[in-house]
């Protein structure tokens, strides 16, 4: 170690003029700060193009140009459905243009919650320590990320509400280019609306409690005006374009206020975006790299984790419900998952019944004859029951702790899957009970709720699959596994556990193609039967998947 | 909190001069065109400014406090660093070093308390030019060079961006075989040297560096004690995090924080009484 003192002036007084004082950092203007950034960014853009493998993007894009083919090929076909009859397109022109807007109120709503946490930006940790935390214009320094990112999201919306707009001209009279077009009105609005308000939020010029309660009230407002309990709201004129077309609906052109609504807010928020916090740049930084690690693992549980990480929850203190302890030791694993659930944030429990509702209305959507919404139906419920398994997901975490139980872990991942097999009933039935408040009709609620039950109980095993899969049975290496193999097996293991929740809607699907005079309920029962069977071989596998594995292992050769 | 200081007071430093911020003992004829180091950096300045700026603080704090929902881990930090102190801050994990430095480096939100760097806020653009920022985690691009990253960071900072500082950091730090490679390729140590490079390649007058040790090797940790040397005998403002007892003698104050409190401000050299271990 150098035996000078950090602060000794004798050490440096050959090296340095006398009466040298400080560095005194100069300024660089606006102008040469951007150019330096600007130069930067070409110096790194040009090395990643250099450094990309042209071969393997070629056939990344060849493969997912094939999937998208496919996908749209199956959803073209899957789309064509009966024409809706004469009260159902009097209705969905009453009703379909608030439901748009509480679409658009909603994710208004979910923007704002996220720049209040430095959304939508997911910058480099690098350039947040060496581009935001010099003297540049902060502002000029992030245009072109927010560029990229407001390009992205509204040609994404665009593209989503197009198709939406072909589905809808399937079912309704109005023409398919109108549809098309007029989705993709719909769908850059909102998506620009969402990313404007996201920015302008993280932009900090307003406190976020003030624009997230304005889109509350905005939320609040087309509720009520979708239940006939208020004037029109003015969400519901932006919903109004994506009906435009359609005979009998009122006229679209008040929506186009909200045009220039989202062309301010993105103005806005790209003018103000320098005033974000740093703090939660850097955070975010961090968990969205990990984020998309986890994308591209299709890791859809680590993505769910990190996704409330970013999210900055954190349990409540005070429980929402009292869960007492139990005294027999069979109910332990119970009584703890259950008592996680009881200090579930409430952003956590609006998320799930948000889920649970987006299942429910997509069913009664299957119920009325759309059945490709079933996939809808099938994903939300994979998701919340991603959500509501974080006992199960924390065992297999932490594997070491798993292992010193003195019972099996097959048996222990099992009780894990009964507290949220409840939220999920508990969810459902509550999300049922909305439903039917919209269309009060004994069918709904028979139908639904059997399915309830059943899509609560495949949406559990479903992700219980994504997850216990994830378990090393230690005997990987031995059950030595072809290419040819691995490949349809990791496609299996990606879509498996998505389409096992999916199952679980088969009741209303089936109670949808009731013939006439047939009881649709009765129809859904039936179906509840092969469900119950499939949900019986999966609690099966999580019991008994080691040993299955052990046995597979010592049956290879060598 | 015991001990704690609200400012820091006249004493007699390893630096054979007041730390209380006169310049008296400085002889700078008053009016002259200022001077330019090899860093390209103004390095001299009239002496009525100058006596201006050095009277002023450059980091003060007032019930600085940092919480997280119901945990704080930093309670009311109150905090005076006069230009041109070295100033080292002992602790142990948890104690609150990071967090201090993290809202004096602006990458952390004040939730209590105020904050300055040379009489500005902490996400000041003026701050922002005062201040350099080393964190304990080496920061750096995976697709600039060595080179070029110091030649970014000291243009943004008004640097030159090229010559002089820059070649003598690469060589002193060890680093001139290396400076055409990407810092992805590095081993820690030597992502450490490169950050430590990028954070002393452009001007600054208060240094932030936040366990600058860690990953170097003993030469690279030998450069670095001299490399702070350097920057304080230019009149440069440190702020050390390190739990590293070896070093802290080099500096003239020391803070010890606990539990997100400041429990003791003393000079550096009889910090090891306060050292954890103690």
């Amino acid at each position: 170690m150098g035996s000078q003192r950090v602060s000794d002036p004798e050490h440096t007084a050959s090296a340095e003029p006398e009466g040298a004082d400080a560095h005194t950092p100069e300024g660089v203007g606006p102008a040469g700060s951007a150019a330096v950034v600007a130069e930067m960014r070409t110096t790194r853009q040009r090395r990643r193009l250099g450094d990309t493998q042209w071969g393997e993007l070629a056939y990344r894009v060849y493969t997912t140009g094939f999937f998208v083919f496919v996908v749209v090929i199956m959803v073209s076909g899957a789309i064509g459905d009966r024409p809706a009859s004469q009260s159902a397109i009097e209705r969905a022109g009453e009703v379909g243009p608030a439901w748009a807007g509480l679409l658009l109120a909603v994710v208004l709503l979910a923007a704002t919650r996220s720049g209040s946490r430095g959304g939508p930006l997911a910058l480099e940790e690098a350039d947040v320590s060496h581009l935001l935390l010099s003297p540049a214009d902060r502002s000029r320094t992030l245009r072109r990320p927010v560029a990229g990112i407001l390009g992205y999201g509204v040609f994404t919306g665009l593209v989503v509400l197009a198709l939406t707009g072909s589905l809808l001209s399937q079912r309704f009279p109005g023409g398919t280019s109108e549809f098309v077009w007029s989705g993709a009105l719909f769908g850059a609005v909102l998506a620009a609306v969402a990313l404007g308000a996201a920015l302008f939020t993280a932009s900090r010029l307003v406190p976020a409690w003030v624009v997230a309660g304005i889109a509350g009230i905005l939320v609040l407002w087309a509720v009520a005006d979708l239940a006939d309990r208020a004037p029109m709201a003015p969400t519901t004129f932006a919903g109004r374009l994506l009906f435009w077309p359609m005979e009998g609906a009122a006229s679209g052109s008040a929506g186009l206020v909200w045009v220039v609504v989202a062309l301010a807010l993105c103005a806005m928020g790209v003018h103000f975006i320098g005033g974000l916090s740093i703090e939660a740049a850097r955070r975010r930084t961090q968990l969205v790299g990990q984020l998309r690690f986890a994308v591209t693992q299709q890791d859809l549980r680590s993505v769910v984790l990190l996704r409330r990480q970013l999210a900055s929850e954190i349990p409540r203190r005070r429980r929402w419900f009292p869960w007492p302890r139990s005294r027999r030791p069979g109910l332990a694993v119970l009584d703890r998952d259950m008592q996680s659930i009881s200090h579930w944030p409430t952003v956590r429990i609006l998320r799930v019944f948000g889920l649970a509702l987006v299942a429910a209305l997509a069913t009664r959507g299957v119920f009325s004859g759309t059945t490709p919404l079933v996939v809808v139906a099938g994903i939300a419920a994979f998701v919340a029951a991603t959500d509501a398994t974080e006992g199960l997901s924390q065992e297999v975490d932490h594997p070491a702790l798993l292992e010193s139980y003195p019972h099996e872990e097959g048996r222990i991942m099992l009780e894990h899957l009964a507290a949220p097999v409840i939220t999920l009933m508990f969810m459902g039935s509550a999300a049922l009970l909305v439903v039917y408040l919209l269309d009060p009709s004994a069918q709904v609620l028979r139908v639904g709720a059997i399915t309830v039950v059943c899509a609560s109980l495949t949406a559990v095993a479903g992700s219980a699959v994504s997850t216990v899969s994830q378990v090393d049975t230690g005997t990987d290496n031995a059950m030595a596994i072809t290419p040819e193999v691995a490949g349809p097996r990791l496609v299996m293991r990606t879509a498996w556990p998505p389409l096992l929740a999916t199952v679980g809607f088969l009741p209303a699907l089936l109670a949808a193609n009731a013939s006439a005079g047939s009881d649709p309920a009765g129809l859904a029962a039936t179906a509840a039967l092969p469900v119950f069977a499939l949900v019986g071989i999966v609690a099966g596998w999580v019991r008994l998947r080691t040993r299955i594995h052990q046995a597979l292992a010592e049956s290879m050769p060598g | 909190m015991n001990q704690r200081r609200r400012s820091g007071a006249p004493r007699k430093s390893g630096l054979g001069r007041s730390t209380t911020g006169t310049v008296e003992d400085d002889h700078e004829p008053s009016g002259t065109t200022p001077e330019r180091s090899d860093h390209g950096v103004a390095r001299t300045a009239p002496k009525a400014s100058r006596r201006k700026r050095r009277t002023a603080p450059m980091v003060e704090t007032e019930e600085l406090e940092k919480s997280y929902g119901d945990i704080v881990a930093l309670a009311e930090i109150d905090l005076e660093v006069p230009t041109g102190e070295a100033v080292v801050l002992v602790g142990h994990n948890g104690s609150g070093k990071s967090t201090l430095l993290g809202m004096l480096a602006g990458t952390l939100e004040v939730t209590g308390g105020s904050a300055s760097i040379a009489g500005n806020p902490p996400d000041s653009v003026e701050a922002r030019r005062a201040r350099s920022w080393l964190p304990d985690n080496p920061v750096l691009y995976d697709d600039l060079t060595v080179d070029e990253h110091l030649s970014y960071v000291s243009r943004l900072h008004g640097g030159p961006g090229q010559g002089g500082r820059i070649d003598e950091l690469i060589e002193r730090l060890g680093l001139s075989e290396r400076r055409d490679d990407l810092p992805s390729q590095f081993s820690r140590g030597l992502r450490q040297k490169t950050a430590i490079a990028v954070a002393l390649c452009r001007p600054f007058e208060l240094l932030l560096v936040d366990e600058p040790f860690v990953g170097l090797d003993a030469q690279g940790r030998e450069t670095m004690l001299e490399l702070l040397a350097e920057a304080a005998a230019d009149g440069a403002t440190l702020m050390v995090a390190t739990h590293d007892p070896q070093v802290i003698d080099q500096f003239d104050r020391g803070l010890v924080l606990s539990n997100g409190e400041l429990v003791a401000d003393c000079e550096a050299s009889a910090l090891h009484d306060h050292l954890p271990s103690n």
